[in-house]
């Protein structure tokens, strides 16, 4: 089982799903267990991917974000597979 | 902040479907600048003979029928006003610059949008979202065209304030930044014959552009000269006749990413306007280097 866990990777389609909702189950890890692999699809120059994150968990973008993607990180790996624009990663926690 | 996009068609399909995938674009850009949006279409030409204006009335019950009786009787042919919101399209039967005088002595209440061949220019205060559904701008088949919004910083919100500004006859200018020495360019230009409208800061660069051409630079010159007399940071977009040019000041503090495809040539101040375009994903994608000017343009045949 918790090999299985281990392995599981969260898909998260941003073409269907609010940014809002993806980030807000984000910042939901800082306070309650869930996957520990995230894989986003269809960024599409969104701003503000991944931010604020809070745990020990591992995010792949698949394509192309916006501004200010993985800002304030504090714990996590955040991976763009794809070109950034202003503000990656800024304001790391730790 | 402003947003800027700019569409060039290679292939028929997306000269067809170019007014959606600029109403696209501009959606996304509807952050960026909230107070007004505007555009630029080249599509239409006039025949030869004759050239296109753009006309905006403030009054909401401007008599065009009648302003197209007028020039029936001065310059012949059977002219029709294509109204789009507060905006009309006229094709006069005369060429661009007797038009725009005649119109400019006959009717200086009606503020001339654009002149030329195939330019239209609508432009108006709003947010994009309600200024895309104001001029239907989906319906719209062109060559290429430029778009605008705008978060007014260095003057007011009003609809001769928007962007583009036209320099010339098919000829026009979007921008993105704030020019600081704008008012002591304006006096000199205003010195050498160039007539400004507005106190906006962008109308100044495009009187600039109007002059270099008018002294017989090349666009890139023109362009080019922008990096010397401008203060300021810019990117610009400039639409001619036949394509646009892009070029971003020395520092480079205002955004700009060009995307090509075997279909299209665009240019956004983000991705996310780019990325609504078919075919994006797989696109040649790049920033503009500082202080260069790129330029497409249609080959003569």
């Amino acid at each position: 089982m918790e090999a299985a866990e281990a392995t599981a990777v969260e898909v998260v389609d941003l073409a269907t799903t609010p940014l809002r909702e993806l980030n807000q189950r984000l910042h939901d890890l800082a306070v309650s267990p869930g996957p520990r692999q995230w894989r986003v699809l269809n960024p599409n120059g969104a701003h503000a991917v991944a931010c604020g994150l809070d745990a020990d968990v591992q995010v792949e973008v698949e394509g192309h974000v916006g501004y200010y993607c993985a800002g304030m990180n504090k714990r996590a790996t955040v991976r763009v597979l794809g070109n950034a624009s202003t503000g990656i990663a800024e304001n790391l926690m730790s | 902040m402003c947003g800027i996009v700019g569409l060039f068609s290679k292939t028929p399909e997306i000269e067809e479907s170019l007014g959606e995938h600029l109403a696209a674009m501009l959606g996304q850009m509807s952050d960026r600048g909230p107070d007004s949006a505007g555009v630029a279409v080249y599509r239409d030409p006039a025949p030869a003979g004759s050239s296109k204006l753009t006309l905006w009335s403030v009054d909401r019950l401007q008599d065009w029928d009648a302003l197209c009786g007028e020039l029936r009787n001065a310059f012949g042919g059977a002219p029709e006003a294509t109204v789009r919101s507060s905006h009309a399209v006229v094709i006069v039967g005369a060429d661009a610059p007797e038009a725009e005088a005649w119109m400019r002595q006959a009717h200086p209440e009606i503020r001339i949008m654009s002149a030329g061949r195939t330019i239209e220019i609508y432009k108006e205060t709003g947010r994009p979202e309600e200024f895309v559904r104001q001029f239907a701008l989906h319906e719209l088949r062109g060559s290429h065209a430029l778009g605008h919004t705008r978060m007014a910083t260095e003057s007011r919100v009003t609809t001769e304030g928007s962007h583009p500004f036209s320099t010339g006859f098919d000829l026009c200018l979007v921008h993105n930044g704030s020019l600081s020495n704008h008012n002591r360019l304006r006096a000199s230009l205003r010195r050498e014959g160039i007539e400004f409208q507005t106190e906006n800061d962008t109308e100044v660069a495009a009187g600039y552009l109007a002059w270099r051409l008018r002294e017989g630079a090349s666009l890139e010159q023109a362009l080019e000269g922008c990096l010397d007399d401008l203060d300021g940071f810019y990117t610009f977009l400039v639409g001619t006749e036949d394509g646009f040019a892009v070029l971003r000041d020395p520092i480079a503090c205002k955004p700009a990413v060009l995307a090509e495809t075997d279909d299209w040539v665009a240019m956004a101040s983000e991705w996310r306007a780019i990325a609504t375009l078919p075919g994006a994903a797989e696109a040649r994608s790049w920033e503009p280097v500082p202080g260069v000017v790129y330029a497409w343009e249609r080959a003569k045949v």
